[in-house]
């Protein structure tokens, strides 16, 4: 299965600039969308899951237009919202079977058999027979999950999937993803950096509408190699050295900040040479656009 | 803090369109209300009283509980809404300064809305002058001290109670639907209350128990004289103001009740957000299941469609509050369907027919709402749920998403349209009445209100996919629906094929279900679903799915959505709207004529201008008709031949006639074996709406030449021909007099002369087209009038005439007609009778009914024996025997003292819906169906009113068809007062005169009810210009006399009067004027003031008992009774001025009533005691010593004389 995304564009109303000539290619496996907040990952997300109209572009799915066949698209597609609302007097198992049916799945034992294995994929077992009304919002997220995957997806797109969720829970969530199997697409937007580097074979960084970069996490990293370099300074030289070098991103660490900035070459005396990683590569292309300080 | 929270709030709501749109509503609502006077006004009170604006305010400030509910419970809710208190609780507030912040920077614009009840009312009265749609007279002075003191007193503490009630609820509910439903709950529940408490007859309790003082303005209004509404306040004192301390006390409580209980943790921790521990170990899982077959073919689509409804319908059937307003909703009009509709105190049964009209009066806006109301629900509720986010993105096509939540919502409408069905069957098995008329129930339910159901449901869902904001969609939904509706109910714009969801729809009767308006009400229905269907289409292209944030791309999808499948639909249905829209377009507008109310007015006025001019033609009258009228039931069809004489009784010779056929749909004349020929003098312009008629419609005015000159003294015999139908389907109601089962047909006689009632009588209406004011408006011809006295008020051309009439209907039904009934026989499967009129003939009108009836028969001996014969519907007869008895009675005693009954049957004639309420003719009388038929008569106690009918209409043949009324203004005392007067009388000799003050109550509520709320005074008797003073006050006035003057010199007059003006062959006819003149003769001289009193002037007693003793003397059974009565009498004059009477010495009964002594030898005055004493104006003492135990005692205590307060004459113990 392959994804392919052709110069898609949407402007809000209001004139924002949600998606800008985005291209993106991808393929079977998890695909990681990174980017700051109002980057377009959601809209972009919204798109693909045909919730939304682009003004122009164009996105194929094997062959299949997804702008224009929206009901064939939908008979593949698991959906996780970045937010969304349940119906408060209905319990999980119910509305669970509710949407497998929705999905397609016909057999009502199939339908139970379905439910109760994906309720106990996400561990809500226990309480699937409560109202989703009374559920936290942990729990609330994890029957968000339980609703995307069932049936028989092959385009999988969730939006922070690991909001709410413990690390014990993320963990157990990505190790859901990950059995997923052959051709099936997933798309992953989150803000954990590491995420990416760890699950996704592809990844696309999204800033203001535009693709910044796409390719392969560890090539991404490789093509760093050498170039970023850290440093120790005090908080009131940090002004001097962003004239100076391309700072990419700080941090303050026992009441010294720690600078990191990307050189071809080693910068002045004071730098160490660092292994880079993936947060590298996110900062260096978003510093290119916005400004990235933290401080 | 306080402040803060105080300023925040005003500033968020000063930016809230809604508050200014509540505010402009309220002010445009008042201000037209006292601009046009349309309020519940009494006598010469003026727009701008006190007491008007004190109850208007009260009533205001209630419907503003509506508005109160929102603009108080959202001011606490909005935090909950907008999850703005995960933050509000981390900040430094004070919990007082949220609460009372909240409470009165709200409050601050419920004030500012209910300020525009007084301001509004200060600009009708302003604007009522200055645009001319009041008249300045009728309005006082502007005190500002009339629209402050309501407003502080009454208006201020209710909005105070209101407000209070809400906030309280939702501060402790948390719950949204309190805002919304809350409003309304408590409206319906006040009414509910209201409807109770007004049956208990505790004025204190009455006025206590309203917390809107609404109840105790009411009353307050009404126990006022006109100079006291004018000018007092209602002062707050006594139960007044115990009410507004208790109301507004309660309010306080609630308030602070929900302040002391109030704390932000638990205000703002919802039950939903309730976290919840996860425990125990997660358990290790397999991995990820993939469904082995997902199926989008088969059987999917119908599945998921019929899982999505039943999952919509859950939705609404789990929400508490639909059950609530459903339930209050049923329960109301569970309470019209149980008490029902009654006369005179007597209910009529649970007639499927009753039960239907309570329901289109009661219940169809509320189901609007419902629909309305739930349709916003259905189709907000994933979005607001947000459920939505998923639920757009899974598989089901648009027409499977969009469809059932359609019809879901149609499911709902079925429901509703069952309830009258499930409610009125429950009711009537509880009453014990099982004649359930399956009939009408179906087509009731099936083919009026579940189509308009299902309409109102295709346009609320239409709206709401359209305006995509909830609440925008309410109100643009219920403004278009009521401006539909008041469209055509107030017949501004009544063209249904412009109207949509509008069909010609009447009443059901049982004689004829919906008559032949069933055609056009299907028809109008079928053409207004199809329309409809293209409104499913509309919204189908439409539906909001998924996040589309504008119109342009809800343009965009257009097209996606406007596949091949939804075209082949759409053209469809259009096909089928316009063919049939043709269809029904071919029959209103051109085998019928539609003019709009405008345009009626055009046409009065062209008329008056082209024809009055033939007013002064000499017109002939008819002396003898004999007539065959055929009614064909089945096909609407009635034809007339036969001849008929005339004579010219003028000293002009007649040469043309205008006749007008109006009521026909072709007719000719014969003269002399030669057709008579006829112009058409007046055409009309069509329709405006009617564009493929001819350019100009024919008026029904023919002008006939005739073929010789009718000399005067001269007569002629004209054979004439006549045929009634009815082709397609018009615009309104038609055909109300040609049903399948209740025909009434005139005889089919076109009408003749000029007719100024076809004139446009309306002042203002004359004015704008440059016509000049009417001479006698409203037939106010004077009594000294030449013309008028010798012309009939039945008509024109009237005259004693002799009648042979042979009507033939269909086989299964009797057609009954006027005089005696000479021969019956069927031939052909046909149904024939023949009637005639002769002897000394009879006076106009002619009437004949057919029906398919039962007939009942009894006889009576007078000077010959004559039969009296009921025609009912068959399950109508449970009083027939009461109408029998009062044929009987009335026809012995009246031909005894009035004179002989010249016919050899009287006949009763059960009349359709449409018929008059009741009507007399020659030896045959009708009484319409939903009148006394089927009163059920349970005490013994209860007013025979059909028997008291029966004599009022048998006097009639005396009173109106052996003397003829003239043309004369008052002259309808005759017909009317003296009818009414001798039913009067009959019901006392069958019941005693100690019974009838009640009935006698009866007649004088309306005559002063509706006397002061007519544009135009009413005038004394001998000139009495409307139904209630020749009617009701003309009986009663007729019965204080008789009591006075003694039967038998009251029927010497009668007598009299009778036999010098019976079959009178040539004017002048009989006027009020002579009546009055036979009465004044047989009346004493010291009874004149009486005569004159209530003939000539408007004369009003106010007797009052002021109080009373009573003490046992010790002697057994023997009482001292002392009554201190006080005896007052006022005359309003002819320029309205009230003047008080100082110096009379009146005869009024004292009585003391009860049962007689135990001991009937005891000597001494005996129960009841009943004497009629001499008395001047002002306060008397009487005491008398009596035997038996008193009941009840007073001045005038049998309510015979005109009284404004009776109420104040007599005491009960």
């Amino acid at each position: 299965m392959q994804l392919s995304i052709q110069r898609l564009s949407k402007t809000y109303s209001n004139g924002v600039r949600a998606l800008h000539d985005v291209s993106l290619t991808l393929p079977n496996g998890m695909f990681g969308l990174l980017g700051p907040n109002g980057a377009g990952k959601s809209s972009l997300m919204r798109t693909i899951a045909t919730l939304q109209e682009a003004d122009s572009g164009s996105i194929a799915l094997d062959g299949l237009d997804v702008l224009r066949e929206k009901k064939r698209v939908r008979q593949l597609l698991g959906y996780l919202p970045q937010e969304f609302g349940v119906y408060p007097k209905v319990s999980a198992e119910r509305m669970l079977d509710h949407i497998a049916r929705l999905k397609g799945v016909e057999d009502a034992r199939e339908r139970k058999q379905l439910v109760g294995a994906l309720l106990e994929n996400v561990n809500l077992s226990k309480d699937r027979r409560k109202h989703l009304g009374t559920y936290s919002g942990g729990m609330k997220q994890r029957f968000g999950i339980a609703q995307a995957l069932i049936g028989n997806p092959r385009l999988i797109i969730v939006d922070e999937p690991t909001a709410g969720l413990d690390p014990a829970e993320r963990n157990r969530f990505y190790n859901l993803l990950s059995s997923l199997g052959e051709n099936t697409i997933v798309i992953l937007s989150t803000h954990i950096v590491e995420d990416v580097s760890t699950l996704c074979s592809n990844f696309a960084i999204i800033c203001m509408g535009e693709v910044l970069y796409a390719g392969e996490p560890d090539r991404a990293v490789e093509s760093l190699a050498g170039k970023i370099y850290t440093k120790a300074i005090g908080k009131e030289e940090l002004a001097a050295y962003q004239q100076r070098y391309k700072v990419i991103s700080t941090q303050l660490k026992a009441g010294r900040l720690h600078i990191r900035v990307i050189r071809d070459g080693a910068p002045e005396d004071g730098f160490e040479a660092v292994a880079p990683n993936l947060e590298d590569v996110y900062f260096s292309n978003i510093a290119t656009r916005m400004d990235v300080n933290t401080i | 803090m306080f402040k803060e929270i105080f300023r925040f709030e005003v500033q968020n709501k000063l930016r809230r369109p809604a508050v200014y749109l509540y505010f402009t509503a309220l002010l445009i609502f008042t201000g037209f209300s006292f601009s046009m006077g349309a309020l519940p006004l009494g006598e010469k009170q003026y727009i701008n009283s006190p007491t008007i604006i004190a109850f208007w305010s009260a009533g205001m400030s209630m419907v503003m509980m509506l508005v109160g509910s929102s603009v108080m419970g959202m001011a606490l809710y909005r935090d909950i809404e907008f999850g703005t208190k995960d933050y509000y609780l981390t900040y430094p507030i004070t919990r007082g300064g949220y609460f009372w912040g909240r409470f009165f920077g709200s409050f601050l614009f419920i004030l500012f809305i209910a300020s525009a009840i007084p301001l509004g009312a200060f600009l009708g009265t302003k604007i009522g002058p200055a645009l001319h749609v009041s008249d300045a007279l009728r309005y006082g002075p502007n005190l500002p001290r009339y629209y402050f003191q309501p407003f502080l007193t009454i208006v201020l503490p209710n909005v105070l109670f209101t407000s209070a009630l809400f906030y309280g609820l939702v501060a402790v509910t948390r719950n949204v639907k309190v805002v919304y439903t809350g409003g309304i709950i408590l409206f319906l529940a006040y009414f509910i209350s209201v409807f109770f408490l007004d049956h208990s007859n505790n004025l204190r309790t009455m006025i206590l128990s309203d917390p809107f003082l609404l109840t105790g303005a009411r009353i307050h209004m009404n126990n006022s004289n006109t100079l006291q509404k004018n000018t007092e306040l209602l002062l707050i004192q006594g139960d007044f103001l115990i009410n507004r301390l208790i109301w507004t006390g309660l309010g306080l409580v609630i308030l602070l009740v929900t302040y002391w209980r109030f704390g932000f943790v638990r205000f703002f921790s919802g039950r939903r957000d309730r976290s919840r521990i996860d425990e125990g170990e997660a358990r290790v899982t397999s991995g990820y299941t993939r469904a082995t077959a997902v199926m989008f073919e088969g059987g999917y689509n119908s599945r998921v469609f019929a899982a999505l409804t039943r999952l919509e319908l859950r939705n609404i059937v789990k929400d508490a509050y639909f059950w609530i307003i459903f339930g209050l909703g049923a329960i109301v009009l569970g309470f019209g369907f149980w008490f029902g509709d009654g006369d005179y105190g007597v209910p009529y049964p649970p007639q499927t027919v009753r039960l239907l009209a309570v329901f289109w009066d009661v219940f169809v806006f509320f189901i609007f709402f419902i629909i309305l109301f739930y349709t916003g629900e259905t189709l907000h509720r994933d979005r607001i749920t947000r459920y939505a986010f998923i639920n757009d993105s899974l598989p089901q096509p648009n027409w499977v998403a969009n469809g059932s939540k359609l019809v879901a919502l149609l499911v709902l409408a079925l429901w509703l349209a069952l309830l009258p069905l499930f409610l009125g069957v429950i009711i009537q098995v509880c009453k014990g009445y099982h004649d359930f008329n399956w009939p009408i129930y179906f087509a009731g339910i099936g083919e009026t209100i579940l189509p308009k159901l299902i309409e109102m449901v295709l346009f609320c869902y239409v709206v709401h996919v359209v305006v995509n904001n909830k609440f925008a969609a309410h109100g643009i939904a219920a403004v278009l629906w009521l401006i539909a509706f008041f469209l055509v109910d107030t017949h501004v714009f009544d063209y249904h094929l412009l109207v949509y969801a509008s069909v010609p729809m009447e009443g059901f009767g049982d004689m004829d279900g919906l008559g032949y308006m069933a055609r056009s009400v299907r028809w109008f229905h079928t053409y207004w679903l199809l329309f409809g269907g293209l409104l499913i289409i509309v919204a189908a292209l439409f539906f909001h799915r998924g996040v589309v944030t504008s119109w342009k791309e809800r343009m965009q999808l257009v097209p996606e959505r406007f596949d091949p499948m939804t075209r082949v639909f759409a053209v469809l249905l259009l096909a089928g709207f316009l063919a049939v829209g043709g269809w029904l377009y071919y029959n209103v507008s051109y085998l019928n004529d539609y003019t709009t109310h405008g345009e009626e007015i055009e046409r009065g006025i062209e008329y008056e201008r082209a024809l009055k001019h033939y007013d002064s033609l000499p017109i002939p009258v008819m002396t003898r008709a004999k007539l065959a009228v055929d009614i064909y039931p089945n096909e609407k069809k009635e034809e007339t031949r036969g001849t008929v004489t005339i004579a010219n009784l003028t000293d002009r010779p007649i040469s043309e006639l205008l006749l007008d056929g109006d009521n026909l749909t072709d007719y000719s004349l014969t003269m002399d074996g030669v057709s008579v020929r006829f112009e058409s003098p007046l055409t009309y312009y069509r329709g405006m709406l009617d564009m493929f008629r001819p350019r100009r419609d024919t008026a029904p005015y023919r002008l006939y030449h005739l073929p010789r000159v009718l000399a005067p003294g001269d007569s002629a015999v004209v054979t004439i021909w006549s045929v009634v139908s009815y082709s397609g389907i018009p615009n309104g109601l038609y055909s109300q007099k040609a049903l399948h089962n209740g025909w009434i047909s005139t005889g089919g006689l076109p009408s003749l002369g000029y007719d100024d009632d076809d004139e446009i009588t309306s002042p203002y209406e004359r004015r704008t087209h440059h016509m000049p004011p009417r001479l006698n408006d409203d037939d106010a011809i004077p009594q000294n009038d030449p013309v008028g006295i010798r012309t009939l008020k039945a008509g024109k051309a009237g005259h004693l005439y002799s009648l042979d009439l042979t009507v033939s209907t269909s086989g299964d039904q009797t057609a009954v007609g006027p005089g005696d009934l000479v021969a019956d026989w069927k031939a052909n499967g046909r149904h024939y009778s023949h009637y005639t009129l002769s002897q000394r003939g009879s006076y106009p009108p002619l009437v004949i009914f057919s029906s398919r009836y039962v007939c009942a028969t009894d006889s009576v001996q007078l000077d010959h024996k004559v039969y009296v014969r009921i025609y009912y519907h068959p399950g109508h007869g449970a009083n027939v025997g009461r109408f029998i008895a009062g044929y009987k009675d009335a026809l012995t005693y009246y031909s005894e003292v009035y004179g002989s009954y010249p016919y050899n049957s009287i006949s009763l004639a059960e009349g359709s819906l449409y018929a008059p309420q009741f009507g007399s003719t020659p030896a045959l009388d009708e009484i319409t169906e939903r009148y006394a038929w089927t009163a059920q008569f349970t005490a013994p106690g209860q007013f025979d009113y059909c028997y008291y009918t029966a004599a009022g209409l048998a006097a009639q043949q005396w009173w109106r068809f052996q003397v003829a009324p003239n043309e004369t203004i008052g002259s309808l005392d005759i017909p009317e007062g003296l009818a009414w007067y001798d039913a009067l009388v009959m019901t006392e000799h069958k019941i005693g005169k100690q019974s009838m003050r009640w009935i006698l109550q009866q007649q004088l509520w309306p005559y002063l009810f509706r006397r002061t709320r007519m544009d135009e005074p009413d005038e004394p008797l001998i000139r009495a210009n409307f139904g209630f003073v020749w009617g009701q006050k003309g009986a009663l006035e007729l019965y204080a006399l008789r009591d006075l003057i003694g039967e038998e010199n009251m029927n010497a007059a009668l007598r009299s009067f009778k036999d010098s003006f019976a079959y009178r062959t040539l004017g002048p006819y009989a006027g009020a004027p002579d009546l009055y003149a036979a009465l004044k003769a047989h009346t004493p001289d010291s009874l004149q003031y009486f005569i004159e009193d209530s003939w000539l002037k408007r004369r009003f007693y106010e007797n009052t008992l002021d109080s009373f003793t009573v003490v046992a003397t010790g002697r057994p059974d023997e009482y001292k009774v002392t009554l201190f009565v006080t005896a007052a009498k006022t005359w309003i004059e002819h320029d309205e001025r009230e003047v008080q009477a100082t110096a009379f010495e009146d005869y009024i009964d004292i009585g003391i009533l009860g049962d007689g002594p135990k001991d009937s030898t005891a000597g001494g005055l005996k129960l009841p005691f009943l004497q009629k004493f001499k008395l001047s104006a002002g306060p008397h003492v009487i005491t008398e010593i009596v035997h038996g135990k008193p009941h009840m005692a007073g001045i005038d205590p049998l309510g015979l004389l005109i009284d404004r307060h009776p109420g104040a004459n007599v005491r009960f113990f």
